[in-house]
């Protein structure tokens, strides 16, 4: 969840528009638990907002901060080992970051 | 009348802290218009499309726990174990003590039967709601209160020992025989000896001499086939639903005229009751005991047994078919 939501607005994106491009890549989240999670992320300096006025309503624009950037590479990091430990388990070779 | 949009909104600020709430009311107004703008794009009417919006975004009180970090339990995971360990604790702990203490207090201070006996119902309900309601108001408090360590750490030693199934235990057959043999001797005995001594120096028996014609040899004679139910189970290795049923059987029969006996006021000896000067009237509370623990004792023998019959078939069974003696899933 994290993961996704630091990976997807590496350009300014609003809540809606994400929730969408979340939903058409396959991830539904719901609208109550993606709100909170993208101000709990704005706060610990994982995303950076800003409030967008010059449209015709107001949207906050989110965009992955630094350290954002930094944890999605870690964390993309975790998921691959993971990945790798399941395939290894599961009788297969590990896969390598480039065999998808 | 303000729109659903606007009472959503509001519901939601409520729940959130007040320095957070001007930022959190621009956003979740925002994420409405957002979802609302969006179904009316695919032609749906404005009001259908605020409805759907807002059952999207959920309950108000679950979302405004989103973006205040609140919990929506009152004791989590973190502290439920512990929880519900004390619980058990003072519940076997506290509500016995209190229920004892106002039985005899109030049969001590007056000693009416029904008196004692609601006084002694309400003071067991009211400390079990106490000490439910104290114990959860403090825990979730705590839970509140943000510590995520915990209060005392499980270790192994804190494993309660498992109840041995199977094959009766000689020690259990033995107590229960001197249990009900004594009792039927006492029955005996308590004729011929007394602490209270009439004008001739004879003994003033406790219980009515006026039972020998039917009630005392009824009780005495179920009182050792009891004690010969206990033996035959022993023999038969454990509780089969037949022995149950006797043994039932048996307690009933002893229960019943007893408690009968005790309510109508016919169990003691006038001549004993009334010659003990230190406790006057002695008759009605001495009665309301006898009543209480009767009941108690053959109410607790019923349940024991019950539970314990499946659990020895269960052993038998396995032990018959050459396994090692199961766990208790």
């Amino acid at each position: 969840m994290v993961v996704a939501c630091l990976a997807t607005p590496t350009t300014p994106g609003y809540g809606y528009a994400l929730l969408d491009t979340l939903a058409s890549a396959g991830l539904a989240v719901d609208a109550n638990t993606l709100y909170p999670l993208l101000r709990r992320l704005e706060k610990q300096g994982l995303l950076e907002a800003q409030w967008n006025t010059e449209e015709s309503r107001p949207r906050k624009f989110y965009r992955t901060s630094p350290a954002g950037t930094e944890l999605l590479e870690q964390m993309l990091l975790e998921w691959q080992s993971l990945h790798g430990s399941i395939t290894a388990l599961r009788g297969g070779t590990p896969a390598s970051p480039t065999d998808h | 009348m303000a729109t659903l949009s606007e009472r959503y909104v509001a519901a939601v600020c409520r729940g959130v802290p007040a320095a957070a709430r001007a930022d959190v009311e621009l956003e979740v107004a925002a994420a409405v218009e957002d979802l609302v703008a969006a179904r009316r794009e695919d032609g749906i009417e404005p009001a259908a499309a605020e409805r759907e919006a807002l059952l999207e975004l959920g309950d108000p009180v679950r979302l405004a726990a989103g973006y205040s970090g609140r919990q929506l339990q009152l004791i989590g995971p973190g502290l439920y174990p512990h929880y519900i360990r004390l619980l058990a604790v003072l519940l076997a702990t506290i509500v016995p003590v209190v229920t004892i203490a106002v039985l005899l207090g109030t049969l001590l201070s007056n000693g009416d039967p029904g008196e004692t006996a609601s006084a002694t119902v309400l003071a067991a309900l009211s400390t079990t709601g106490h000490v439910l309601f104290w114990t959860t108001a403090v825990f979730a408090l705590v839970e509140r209160g943000g510590t995520t360590s915990s209060p005392v750490d499980w270790s192994p030693e804190m494993l309660r020992d498992l109840p041995q199934p199977g094959p009766a235990r000689l020690g259990d057959t033995a107590a229960s025989i001197v249990l009900q043999a004594g009792t039927a001797a006492y029955l005996v005995w308590q004729h011929f000896r007394s602490p209270i001594h009439d004008a001739d120096g004879h003994a003033v028996p406790l219980l009515d001499p006026a039972l020998w014609t039917f009630w005392l040899p009824y009780l005495i004679v179920l009182l050792l086939a009891g004690a010969g139910l206990e033996w035959l189970r022993y023999r038969a290795r454990g509780w089969t639903w037949s022995f149950f049923a006797a043994n039932a059987a048996i307690d009933l029969a002893f229960a019943v005229p007893v408690i009968v006996l005790a309510a109508a006021g016919s169990l003691f000896n006038p001549a004993f009751t009334s010659a003990v000067d230190w406790w006057p009237e002695a008759g009605g509370p001495l009665a309301v005991i006898v009543l209480v623990c009767t009941a108690g004792v053959t109410l607790w023998d019923i349940v024991d047994t019950a539970r314990k019959t499946p659990r020895d078939q269960r052993a038998l069974r396995e032990l018959r078919a050459g396994i090692s003696p199961a766990r208790p899933s």
